[in-house]
């Protein structure tokens, strides 16, 4: 319970360390990122849709 | 030079000049041979168990028609790698700890989870690939995995990046044992050039080429090479002064890998050319120990020293990049107990890997499909947050891509994610491509 409690505080303190992006993002830059986003979003779903039908055989 | 006329100084002053030129090219030579390797090592693992698979196949079922498709490949695998040459020497970060910094939490821990678990994969099939060529010579795959994964881990006992780096470099120079062979078995020169260097798909563009294409890039161009050579790189220590060097010994390493895989292309072809049966090199290496020793064994050897190489590299680009972003001591400078949760989670996921293949029965197909399908989901977003972060003038200066250089980089992402998508998609939906 301990490890897992550290592993989480650890997280924590990564998400606030990286909390905000340190370089100057373009519009340009910030719309490839979104669009980078739903991609593989859209991708991961297709794949664990695969991975389960796969597996469920 | 008094008394000496002007024809009389010209040989001496000549000899100067080309002893001039002499020192300064063995001072380079020098200097190459000390910062040559994270090139080199990365661009030979990127021909590992899978890739020599992948090699194999695509000249058993089309014979030498994949050659030009490598020749091209490996431009642009230099392409992609040298960026992170200049992004890690400047930025003294690697690639995860960088995508950390530059573009947040989300990114960040898409791109480490996607990482660690597509290695971890991939290892799995680098132990597939050794396990496999070492049962040709009659060796239980538990011993071959326990030798290796000891091995792996002794290499670190020294505590020098130095001592690792040419011990690993030694074991890259076995991956090109299948060049020789390629002058003692007589392939057909007139049809290598007819067929293989000139651009062409003998049985069109559809169904299982653009599939076997897809992967041939696929096992060229992998995300954990970006996080390997930029890590590499940042724990080698190199400076601006070296980066020329570093894209020399990423040339090199790029011109070894496609020469390997143009030799295991004509191999597969000069034996098993027009056979759509085969499955893998392993089989390879068993089928044609029986009737030509010496080429089985070399297969055998190669496939064996190219799981190995991947294996050492895969599972480092993951652990430099966790360990990075965590904060722990994760340099191969450091002893082991010192940098005790970087080799431990190494150590971990090298025995997930071997556990898996281990395991009667396991879904190893599904695993050997997964991880490309898994590798191609990080690719496009490794290579963008490359370009976007070799476009930042505060963090790299002088060394930001130039427009020729955002252009050729651009290109390359625009065509690595059409043929990648349908490479996912493909593998998910096989009734699409016609597979």
């Amino acid at each position: 319970m301990g490890v897992l409690k550290d592993a989480a505080a650890k997280i924590r303190e990564i998400n606030r360390t990286y909390a905000v992006p340190r370089i100057r993002l373009t519009t340009g830059t910030k719309v490839v990122l979104i669009a980078l986003r739903v991609y593989l979003l859209t991708l991961v779903g297709l794949l664990l849709y695969s991975l389960v039908t796969r597996l469920g055989y | 030079m008094v008394g000496m006329n002007r024809t009389e100084g010209r040989p001496m002053q000549r000899r100067s000049t080309l002893y001039f030129y002499y020192r300064r090219f063995r001072k380079q030579l020098g200097i190459l041979a000390a910062v040559i390797g994270p090139g080199v090592i990365v661009m030979v693992a990127d021909n590992d168990a899978g890739g020599i698979t992948t090699y194999m196949l695509s000249g058993a079922y089309y014979r030498y028609s994949f050659i030009w498709i490598v020749l091209l490949l490996g431009p642009v695998a230099y392409v992609c790698q040298e960026m992170t040459v200049r992004l890690g020497v400047m930025t003294k970060r690697g690639h995860a700890q960088a995508i950390f910094e530059a573009f947040g939490p989300f990114w960040g821990w898409f791109s480490l989870t996607d990482l660690t678990l597509t290695d971890t994969l991939t290892i799995t099939t680098e132990f597939i690939g050794m396990t496999m060529a070492m049962e040709v010579f009659g060796i239980p795959p538990l011993f071959t995995e326990i030798v290796v994964i000891t091995f792996i881990m002794v290499l670190l006992v020294n505590g020098r990046y130095w001592t690792w780096e040419k011990i690993v470099l030694a074991i890259c120079a076995v991956n090109m044992i299948y060049v020789p062979v390629v002058f003692f078995i007589h392939p057909n020169v007139d049809e290598i050039f007819r067929t293989g260097v000139v651009p062409g798909f003998p049985e069109g563009l559809g169904g299982p080429v653009i599939f076997l294409i897809m992967a041939t890039i696929g096992t060229t161009i992998a995300p954990w090479m970006i996080f390997f050579q930029q890590s590499s790189v940042v724990d080698k220590g190199l400076r601006k002064r070296d980066i020329p060097y570093a894209r020399w010994d990423t040339a090199i390493g790029s011109a070894f890998t496609v020469i390997t895989a143009t030799a295991l292309i004509i191999i597969a072809t000069v034996y098993f050319g027009g056979d759509k049966t085969l499955g893998s090199a392993g089989q390879a290496a068993a089928l044609l120990r029986p009737l030509h020793p010496y080429v089985g064994t070399i297969l055998a050897i190669g496939l064996f020293d190219a799981g190995l190489i991947g294996a050492l590299s895969v599972s480092l680009a993951s652990s430099w990049a966790v360990g990075e972003v965590f904060g722990w001591s994760h340099s191969l400078n450091d002893r082991l107990g010192q940098a005790r949760w970087f080799n431990l989670f190494r150590l971990s996921v090298m025995v997930i890997a071997g556990a898996i293949v281990l395991i009667p029965g396991a879904p190893l197909g599904v695993v050997t499909l997964f991880v490309q399908v898994i590798a191609v989901t990080l690719l496009p977003a490794a290579l963008v947050f490359l370009i976007v972060l070799l476009n930042q003038e505060e963090l790299v200066g002088a060394y930001k891509n130039t427009r020729a250089q955002n252009i050729m980089a651009g290109s390359i992402v625009g065509v690595i994610l059409a043929l990648s998508t349908m490479y996912a998609v493909g593998s998910i939906f096989p009734h699409l491509f016609g597979g």
